[in-house]
C-alpha cells in the first residue's frame, strides 16, 4: 500500500534575484502560497509550507502549517527533508512557490504515474532534459536516498533524482517554469494574464528622457517590479531600480504591489530637493 | 487650515509666512533659507528649476513636520519648498521653527530641513553658464553614503 500524501509549498530561499519574498506574491490576483495550497489540497489530505527559520508565515497561513527549515543539507533539499523529519510515514508532493503556472490537472497526472518501487516520481523539466524536483512525489524512502547527497551539504534533489531509482514522466512543457526574477516573472506573467490598462507619470530626469509626463500603456505586469522590468526595457531607462521608488495611485507603494486595471503608477528618481 | 508644509510656484512670502509661527508661549524663531547658489561642484550655475511629485510631496513633507513638532519641544513649524524656475539669489526653501527656548528651534529646523532633502518628492534641476543641463543626484547617494530615501535619519 502507498503511503497518503501530503503537500508541500517550497517557499524558504531568500528570493534574491526576484528581490521581494516570491511567498508574497501573487499571481492573477491571488496569493502564490494560497494558489498552490488550494490546488494541493485537491489531492493531498495535508498541506504545508516550507519556510526558513525567521521568515513570516503568509497571509491565510498558520504557524502549525509551516514546516521550519531543519540543519540538514542545503536549499530545495533542505526544504523536502525537514518535511520528512515531521512526518516520515507521509509521501510529499512538492511544489515550488515560483511555479505559477502548476495546476491541479498536473498533479494528478503526477500521481496517477506514481510509481512503484522507487524514491520519488517527477516529470522531465520544460526543457526536456533534467529530472524536475520540483513537482515531483517524494516517497518516504527518499530521505534515505538523499542522504549522500545531504550529508555532504548539498542542495539539489535533482542529483538524487538522476542517480537513485526514481520514476521521470515525459516533460509537460512549458507549465513547469519558475519565475526567478522580475524578467522571468513577466514572461510567465504574458503567458497568464490578461493585459491591463494603466497611466504611467514620469518625473525629472525619467520625464526628460521619455520626453513625456504621462502615457497610457497597457501591460501584463501583475506588480511594480515587473512593470518596471517592462518600462525599464520599453524606455531603455539608463536606471537602476535600487535608487528609485514606485508610487501607485498617489502612494508609496512596495516592489510587490500587484497593478490592477485603472492604476497609475510612476517610479520615482533620488530626491534633490532643498 | 492650509498644510504646514507647502510647495508654491510663485516667490516664497517670507514675512507673512513668520507671522504664522508666533506663539503667546515662544521665546525663539530659528528659520532656514535655502537660496540659489551661483557654483555646484565647482562649476557656474545660471538658474535653476525644481519639479515635485504634487501630491506625495506634500504628504511627505506634513509627515515630517508632524514627526518634528513630535521628537522636539517645539510650538510651532512650517515649511515651503519652491517649484518652476528660480534665478541666481532666490528662495527655494523656508522653513521655521518657533519654540519656548533657542536650542530646540536650532535643532528642529535644521533636522526638518535635512529630512525634506531626503525624504520629499522634488527634483532640482541645474542650467550651468557653459549651456549644459543636469539634474541633480541625490546627496547621499552621490558621496555613497549608506542611507534611506523613505525613513527619518537619526540625530547625531
Amino acid at each position: 500500500m502507498s503511503a497518503g500524501i501530503h503537500g508541500l509549498i517550497l517557499a524558504g530561499g531568500a528570493s534574491r534575484r526576484m528581490g521581494t519574498d516570491k511567498a508574497h506574491l501573487e499571481w492573477r490576483g491571488e496569493g502564490a502560497t494560497l494558489r498552490l495550497g488550494r490546488i494541493l489540497s485537491r489531492v493531498c489530505s495535508r498541506v504545508f509550507l516550507s519556510r526558513a527559520p525567521g521568515q513570516d508565515v503568509p497571509e491565510g497561513w498558520e504557524e502549525s502549517e509551516v514546516i521550519r527549515d531543519l540543519e540538514v543539507a542545503s536549499g530545495p533539499l533542505r526544504g523536502i527533508l525537514s518535511a520528512f523529519e515531521k512526518h516520515p510515514d507521509a509521501a510529499w508532493l512538492v511544489v515550488a512557490v515560483d511555479q505559477p503556472l502548476v495546476d491541479e490537472a498536473l498533479l494528478h497526472r503526477l500521481v496517477e504515474g506514481r510509481g512503484e518501487g522507487v524514491h520519488a516520481t517527477c516529470f522531465l523539466d520544460s526543457d526536456g532534459e533534467w529530472p524536475d524536483p520540483t513537482c515531483a512525489l517524494y516517497e518516504p524512502t527518499f530521505p534515505e536516498a538523499a542522504r549522500p547527497w545531504a550529508t555532504q551539504g548539498k542542495g539539489c534533489p535533482r542529483k538524487v533524482l538522476i542517480n537513485t531509482p526514481s520514476r521521470v514522466l515525459p516533460s509537460p512543457g512549458a507549465i513547469l517554469r519558475d519565475a526567478d526574477s522580475p524578467e522571468e516573472r513577466l514572461a510567465l506573467s504574458s503567458l497568464l494574464g490578461a493585459p491591463m490598462d494603466i497611466v504611467l507619470e514620469h518625473f525629472a530626469m525619467v520625464r526628460d528622457h521619455v520626453g513625456l509626463a504621462r502615457e497610457d500603456v497597457t501591460t501584463v505586469a501583475p506588480d511594480l517590479a515587473c512593470l518596471w522590468e517592462e518600462t525599464r526595457r520599453r524606455l531603455r531607462l539608463p536606471f537602476e531600480r535600487t535608487a528609485f521608488r514606485p508610487v501607485r495611485n498617489d502612494a508609496f507603494a512596495a516592489w510587490s504591489d500587484p497593478i490592477r486595471p485603472g492604476d497609475r503608477v510612476a517610479f520615482l528618481p533620488p530626491v534633490s530637493g532643498g | 487650515m492650509p498644510s504646514l508644509f507647502r510647495i508654491s510656484s510663485q516667490e516664497i512670502p517670507v514675512a507673512e509666512l513668520r507671522q504664522e509661527l508666533s506663539d503667546p508661549s515662544a521665546g525663539g524663531f530659528a528659520c532656514f533659507e535655502g537660496w540659489v547658489r551661483d557654483h555646484h561642484e565647482g562649476r557656474s550655475v545660471e538658474r535653476l528649476s525644481y519639479e515635485a511629485h504634487p501630491v506625495l510631496a506634500v504628504g511627505e513633507g506634513s509627515r515630517i513636520l508632524a514627526e518634528a513638532l513630535e521628537r522636539f519641544p517645539i510650538r510651532k513649524a512650517l515649511c515651503v519648498h519652491r517649484v518652476g524656475e528660480l534665478a541666481i539669489g532666490g528662495v527655494a526653501i523656508w522653513a521655521a521653527v518657533s519654540s519656548d527656548h533657542r536650542r530646540e528651534a536650532f535643532e528642529a529646523c535644521s533636522w526638518i530641513v535635512d529630512q525634506v532633502k531626503h525624504r520629499v518628492p522634488i527634483w532640482k534641476k541645474e542650467w550651468f553658464t557653459d549651456g549644459t543641463v543636469a539634474w541633480v543626484r541625490c546627496e547621499r547617494c552621490a558621496q555613497g553614503v549608506p542611507h534611506s530615501h523613505t525613513q527619518p535619519e537619526t540625530l547625531p
